[in-house]
Parts: C-alpha cells; sequence; structure tokens
C-alpha cells in the first residue's frame, strides 16, 4: 500500500492535474479528504483510461481553478 | 439533515459524488457541479463503463438533450446509487455525456437528484443543506 496523502497536500503537490486516489477517505459529508495517489495527468482522458487498473474505491480529484477570465455555460 | 461546505469564492458550485458500482461493492468519487438548470444528472460514459454499467447497450433509452449550443442525444444509464453530502439516493437516471474537462470537472449534478431534497445554497457561510424528503 502506498502512501496516504491528504487531498490539501495533493493540491499542492500536482498542480492543475486531475489525481486519481486509490482507497479515498471520505467525510461525513462525502468530501474526498486524500487517499493513495496511484496516478496523475494534465489530461482528464488518461485518469479515466487508469481506473480500471486499480480494485476498490477510488476518487477523481482536480487541483486548477477555473482562470479569471473565463466564464462556464453549462 | 446535511451540510457540505462549497468554496463561495469559487465560480460554480463543486461537489463530490460517489457513485456505486454496477455490482454494488465498490465507488468512485468524482468532481461534478450543482447545476438546478439540468434536469438529468451527466457523467462520462467512460466512468460509467468503469463501474461496470454499459452505456452502448443499444437497449438504453436516448434523451435528447437541448443544450446552450444545440440539440445532442445520449444515452441515459440507471445507476445503483449516488451519494453526496452523506445523502444516497439508489436508481438514479444518469446522462452519458461528456463536458469539456477545461471546466474541471467530471459531470454535472442535476435536478432528478436534486428533486429528492429541500435544499438551500447559503453564499453567506459557503454552506449547501439538504433535507431528504420522506
Amino acid at each position: 500500500m502506498g502512501e496516504k496523502v491528504s487531498t490539501k497536500k495533493i493540491r499542492e503537490r500536482y498542480k492543475d492535474e486531475w489525481v486519481l486516489i486509490l482507497n479515498p477517505e471520505i467525510s461525513l459529508e462525502t468530501k474526498v479528504e486524500g487517499g493513495e495517489v496511484v496516478f496523475h495527468s494534465k489530461d482528464r482522458g488518461e485518469i479515466h483510461r487508469k481506473l480500471n487498473d486499480f480494485k476498490g474505491n477510488k476518487a477523481i480529484v482536480f487541483t486548477g481553478k477555473i482562470p479569471e477570465d473565463v466564464g462556464v455555460l453549462l | 439533515m446535511a451540510t457540505i461546505e462549497f468554496g463561495s469564492n469559487e465560480k460554480l458550485i463543486f461537489l463530490d459524488v460517489g457513485v456505486t458500482s454496477s455490482d454494488g461493492s465498490w465507488r468512485i468519487y468524482l468532481p461534478v457541479v450543482l447545476d438546478t438548470g439540468a434536469t438529468t444528472t451527466i457523467l462520462p460514459a467512460d466512468i460509467l463503463a468503469a463501474l461496470g454499467y454499459d452505456p452502448g447497450h443499444p437497449g438504453l433509452p436516448r434523451i435528447r438533450m437541448i443544450t446552450g449550443s444545440g440539440i445532442e442525444y445520449a444515452p441515459c444509464v440507471t445507476v445503483k446509487s449516488l451519494i453526496v453530502g452523506g445523502e444516497e439516493i439508489v436508481n438514479v437516471g444518469v446522462l452519458c455525456h461528456d463536458l469539456p474537462a477545461e471546466a474541471g470537472i467530471d459531470g454535472l449534478l442535476g435536478l432528478n437528484f436534486l428533486k429528492n431534497f429541500d435544499f438551500t445554497v447559503e453564499y453567506s457561510s459557503g454552506r449547501l443543506r439538504f433535507i431528504k424528503i420522506q
């Protein structure tokens, strides 16, 4: 089993990336609090393709932010 | 009642949603946006496939989606459950559709999930409050 890292640390270590976490720690309010980082990438598609490489609960975290000069209409 | 903190300075209301696998034995937790303008929850097809669902099954209903940029069709998968704020709703319809990665999310939490709750958005405290409708 790898090192358990908090989501706060993950955001510091992997800036503007998508991060795949194995055996995530989930708070009572269903917030991803941390876990074992097994893959990270700037490319979300790469993270999705890695999902089947690991068994058990997983979480995906994006550590970036929407740029100030960008609006979003979904 | 469930209370969820969100970043009130963020441009969107970001949440983590847990999606249960087709065999019910595990979950993937994903970043989504709360979207009261979406009738239905949206998740990417490849994530649903990883969870053991079959988004490509020809027997799935295809739903016409009216978006800001036109009309698209997407298959609808019923997932075992979604969990947000510690509250789980079973048998939820999810449209299989990829949103642009630039938004920093994997999907939208739409009204077909939210209609199970009375909920309030409190920007002054940065909290969402959900009360499950019995």
